[in-house]
């Protein structure tokens, strides 16, 4: 019922209205889609970000009474001690409890010494954590516990700030290690330790907010050999697969409260803090940031389609004559709209189809642009644009709902028109 | 049978103050395989009249039988399937698309009629062929002498095989030799027993056909049968 044809003829006809069209509808998917895609590569990247380190853990720290219970007036404070670790391991909800302990002295090297001060943690911290050993080193072993070694991991930053000379240290730009410092001596106050490993780069943190860059390690029986009735930093708890996280920390928090004789009303006293349910707030803003990139591709959008019903309504009405002929010899008000609704159909998939290829092209092109380095790019989990089937889904949908409605009304305007006004106009 | 029944048809436009009647009570009956011409000078309602005919307009007032349709009730879809099915157009500036080729052209009521793509080409070539434009076939409207452009329109007015042929001055636009070639193949359509009405101002192109229907300031003033030979008129008189 339709002359597909003569569509395309007409639409030659108008070849600068439409090259311009077909531009704008371009240059908007491409903002559009861009936009998202950078969204998305922001968001992957956080989700990269936390997938390693704490990012999925549920803290458990001690603070201070605020309510007075049992053994605990207000202002007390709660240690957590080793044994702590063996009670909540009998917990079924719990997969995974490693205890870690901070050594309050700081690591030196010549006249350098570390941000962090080391921690001490069992082999197991390392999976629990997603921590990497570079070649040539390696992470604690068995017999590191069993013999209470003074060995030690260091961060990658940590270890160019102890043991690259130079001294103009860059914090957003890490420069790589002069020498591999495996087998050196470092002191952890007064006590020798030899390092066996540096770990790879990683963005993300463990404890509250620890950058793995900068973190230091040693085995937890050796800091145990230096320390008298040490108290625990924190515990870290990776809860069962499928297992209620919430659920997981309330009893994990009571089962401490009631082994020290404290109340588990006191939410200051045990701690539980969930590591993932804190991302999922960033989560839910790198969403809405998203949505804002996405709103500001999608007027761009919607102005280029103004731009279609313009050149629409243009067209109608240099063809006011032409439709007239189609009605008279028997086109129905419903062809005439098809007609041009295909008109805009086509319109739009020639500019969303370049659209859409230049986008995927920009996007290739900044996923390979080299970008290492940079601690903030680090940080941010190295994002790069990401083009995913979503995001492409949703520019053909924001195009076939924007290119309907531009065309709906000049297509109606033409349907509308009765042919003997058509064929009188010139 | 009538094939055109009009009672009492009047159009009226309001232009100002002004009730302007384009058609003023015309009652009027075609019979099938007439040949007739709609006479008068420009402004005398003519028009108007062809273009009720052809269900291009509506009657303010009136009743209009095509056909046994009462088309006067129709929407405008069943117009347009009117026009498409009953109705053949020819238009003094030809009303060709000009972008597309002579046989598109012709082939436009099929496309509506929902033929397909074979039998389009093929009816329309045939057509074409018909009118002496067999190697004239993909030449666009601009590529073609005014006589070739009319009997392109002709060519498209016939594709449908028409109840009713019309014409609104259909050798207006073009110098005597292409305007007696297309009269004259206006006769041969007569005798083929199509009804073709011809609107014009032309005294001489209206002396041609068959019965002359004269028309002013919106009235029908005279209704003259000039070949009483023919089989319908001799039918007619015996009623």
């Amino acid at each position: 019922m339709i002359a597909f044809r003569q569509i395309i003829q007409e639409m030659a006809a108008e070849k600068l209205h439409l090259g311009l069209t077909i531009l704008a509808i371009a240059w908007a998917t491409v903002s559009i889609a861009s936009m998202l895609a950078v969204g998305e590569g922001l968001r992957q990247g956080l989700i990269r970000t936390t997938s390693n380190g704490n990012g999925d853990l549920i803290i458990l720290t001690g603070g201070f009474a605020t309510l007075d219970y049992g053994n605990f007036s207000k202002g007390k404070q709660l240690n957590l001690k080793p044994d702590d670790v063996d009670v909540l391991r009998a917990l079924p909800s719990l997969a995974q409890v490693e205890p870690s302990a901070v050594w309050a002295s700081s690591v030196t090297f010549k006249d350098n010494g570390t941000w962090q001060q080391p921690l001490a943690v069992y082999p197991q911290y390392k999976e629990l954590t997603g921590l990497q050993v570079t070649a040539g080193g390696r992470w604690f072993n068995p017999l590191d516990i069993k013999e209470q070694r003074k060995v030690i991991v260091i961060g990658r930053n940590a270890a160019v700030s102890l043991f690259n000379e130079d001294d103009d240290y860059d914090w957003d730009n890490t420069p790589d290690l002069e020498a591999s410092p495996i087998g050196r001596q470092v002191k952890v106050g007064e006590e020798k330790f030899t390092v066996i490993g540096i770990l790879k780069n990683n963005p993300s943190n463990i404890e509250n907010g620890t950058p793995i860059d900068y973190a230091v390690f040693v085995p937890f029986t050796t800091w145990q050999r230096f320390h008298v009735n040490p108290s625990l930093g924190a515990i870290n708890i990776k809860p069962a697969p499928g297992a209620d996280r919430e659920k997981a920390a309330a009893t994990a928090r009571q089962v401490i409260a009631r082994k020290y004789g404290a109340t588990t009303e006191d939410m200051q006293l045990v701690q539980a803090q969930d590591m993932l349910l804190r991302q999922k707030t960033m989560r839910q803003f790198l969403i809405a940031l998203q949505s804002f990139l996405g709103i500001i591709g999608l007027v761009t959008l919607a102005v280029a389609g103004i731009g279609i019903a313009n050149v629409m309504y243009a067209t109608v009405k240099r063809a006011t004559r032409d439709i007239g002929i189609r009605m008279a010899v028997g086109a129905k008000p419903g062809a005439i709209k098809l007609h041009y609704l295909i008109q805009a159909f086509i319109t739009i998939s020639i500019g969303g189809a370049i659209g859409l290829t230049l986008t995927y092209a920009l996007v290739q092109l900044l996923q390979n642009i080299p970008i290492q380095g940079s601690g903030f790019y680090d940080y941010l989990g190295q994002p790069t644009p990401e083009l995913s089937f979503s995001i492409v889904s949703v520019v053909i949908f924001a195009l076939s709902v924007i290119g309907i409605a531009a065309a709906w009304f000049p297509a109606n305007h033409a349907a509308g028109i009765t042919p003997l006004e058509a064929l009188q106009s010139e | 049978m009538p094939l055109v029944k009009l009672e009492g048809v009047t159009k009226h436009y309001e232009s100002g103050d002004e009730s302007v009647y384009a058609l003023d009570d015309v009652s009027l009956i075609i019979y099938k395989g007439e040949f007739l011409s709609i006479l008068g000078p420009s402004g005398s309602g003519k028009s108007t009249l062809m273009n009720v005919l052809g269900c291009l307009d509506k009657p303010t007032s009136g009743f209009y039988q095509l056909d046994d349709h009462d088309v006067s009730t129709l929407s405008c879809n069943q117009l347009a399937a009117i026009r498409n099915n009953k109705i053949g157009f020819i238009f003094q500036s030809f009303n060709l698309l000009e972008y597309a080729t002579a046989l598109e052209n012709v082939m436009l009521p099929l496309v509506y009629a929902g033929v397909n793509i074979k039998k389009r080409r093929a009816k329309a070539a045939e057509l074409l062929k018909r009118v002496g434009l067999e190697d004239r076939m993909s030449h666009k409207p601009n590529e073609l002498s005014g006589g070739q452009k009319q009997r392109v329109a002709i060519a498209r007015a016939l594709v449908n095989d028409p109840q009713i042929i019309l014409a609104d001055e259909p050798t207006g636009a073009l110098d005597s030799k292409s305007g007696a070639e297309i009269e004259a193949l206006f006769s041969e359509l007569h005798h083929e027993g199509r009804t073709l009405i011809v609107v014009t101002h032309d005294i001489s192109l209206a002396r041609r056909t068959k019965r002359i229907i004269n028309i002013k300031d919106g009235k029908v003033v005279e209704d003259e049968i000039l070949d009483r030979s023919s089989a319908i008129y001799r039918r007619r008189e015996g009623d």
